[in-house]
């Protein structure tokens, strides 16, 4: 059954009274988020993943002062999940990769976002034609900023403005429905 | 260990955590530092002697009140740092403020002084102003580090500056209760720079000291 951001914080708002069992299942439901979250990340580096979704466990669960009840309790738990992968990568010396369309859609929904099924068509209609366009191009056909640009007969730096302006758009409005 | 020993593991304490429990961390580490750094003045450097006169003329209060405020813009950000999912900084350079205030006020002081005597106003007194007030900061500093180990700060240089910022201004705004100085240009300079040093110091102190 998909976890919602609704149920979770319910369950992490039990824990933050001091329901134990609350926060157990809390913990629980995080797993496989957790898992497909630095899945994606690491790729298969199975031992690594795992390492990984304990070390976030054991932040929210220490940390849990950090969370302000009246925020989405998606975007506190990615950012923590986020902070231990940059520290990861920090530790192992490697290149961090840009978080972007796929931080907009973590806020919106957890199991959609982590299973990557969302809706993305309905996501960027809402946009401009040009900023949808370069989105998908650079996003998620993997197309650099130079080749989408020859792709649409536009400059590069045209389209990196498009990105930009086409996810904070895109973020402006997720965050304004999710609060 | 499986990820299901570690959850049992985790949920055997699960003490309650009552919603302004950062805000209370915080607030009590400026408290408990700011006593310490408050005895440090007291008996490392005494009160001046004019205390009782100082305390009804103006300079006595202004320094005060430009310390504090420079306080309290620490303050408004390391409440925002505290947390992992701040993404916008609030009033991020709301400091600029006071620094904005006493600036004019010595561009005043300098206006009303020969031009001759600029630099001798500006070099003297000593410079150890400064480093006294890094010091005095150091308590506060710590205290809110402990603080912090409850919380969660993702930019670690960012929450160490925001920390330094607002521990150098309470140590500054506490060594006013030794310093006699009533030049702007004097407060400007030596309290800024001292301030200054602080918010570097947790800058660079930030991501050793703050890492979780």
């Amino acid at each position: 059954m998909a976890a919602t951001e609704s149920q979770l914080k319910a369950l992490m708002i039990g824990g933050l009274e001091g329901d134990a069992g609350a926060h157990a299942e809390l913990l629980a439901a995080l797993v496989p988020l957790l898992q497909a979250f630095f899945r994606r990340r690491l790729g298969d580096g199975h031992a690594e993943v795992e390492d990984l979704v304990q070390e976030t466990l054991i932040a929210v669960h220490n940390r849990r002062a950090s969370y302000d009840r009246d925020r989405v309790l998606s975007a506190w738990i990615f950012s923590i999940a986020r902070y231990k992968l940059v520290d990861y990568f920090r530790r192992m010396r490697r290149h961090v990769p840009l978080e972007g369309l796929e931080e907009i859609l973590v806020t919106e929904g957890f199991e959609a976002a982590a299973n990557a099924r969302m809706d993305v068509d309905q996501l960027l209609g809402g946009l401009s034609s040009k900023q949808s366009l370069a989105i998908r191009r650079t996003r998620i056909d993997g197309l650099s900023s130079a080749e989408a640009a020859s792709h649409g007969g536009i400059s590069e730096s045209d389209v990196k403005i498009s990105v930009h302006r086409g996810l904070k758009l895109l973020a402006a409005r997720l965050t304004g429905s999710a609060r | 260990m499986s990820h299901e020993a570690l959850i049992r593991s985790l949920v055997k304490q699960v003490p309650p955590v009552p919603r302004n429990t950062a805000r209370r961390r915080i607030v009590l580490a400026l408290l408990g530092g700011g006593a310490i750094t408050l005895v440090l003045v007291l008996f490392g450097l005494g009160v001046r002697a004019d205390i009782g006169a100082a305390a009804f003329t103006a300079p006595f209060w202004y320094k005060a009140a430009y310390t504090a405020s420079l306080a309290a813009c620490g303050l408004i950000l390391t409440l925002q740092v505290a947390r992992p999912d701040t993404t916008r900084l609030r009033w991020a350079w709301l400091w600029a403020a006071p620094l904005a205030v006493m600036g004019a006020m010595c561009a005043l002081e300098l206006a009303s002084t020969p031009s001759w005597k600029w630099a001798a106003r500006i070099m003297y007194p000593p410079w150890s102003c400064p480093l006294i007030v890094l010091m005095l900061s150091a308590p506060v500093f710590a205290a809110l580090a402990l603080a912090f180990r409850r919380l969660a700060p993702t930019n670690l240089p960012l929450a160490g500056a925001a920390l330094g910022l607002v521990s150098g201004a309470v140590a500054a705004t506490l060594y006013c209760l030794y310093c006699e100085a009533v030049s702007p240009l004097y407060i400007f300079t030596r309290y800024t720079s001292g301030v200054a040093l602080a918010t570097m110091a947790g800058a660079i102190l930030g991501p050793r000291i703050l890492r979780w």
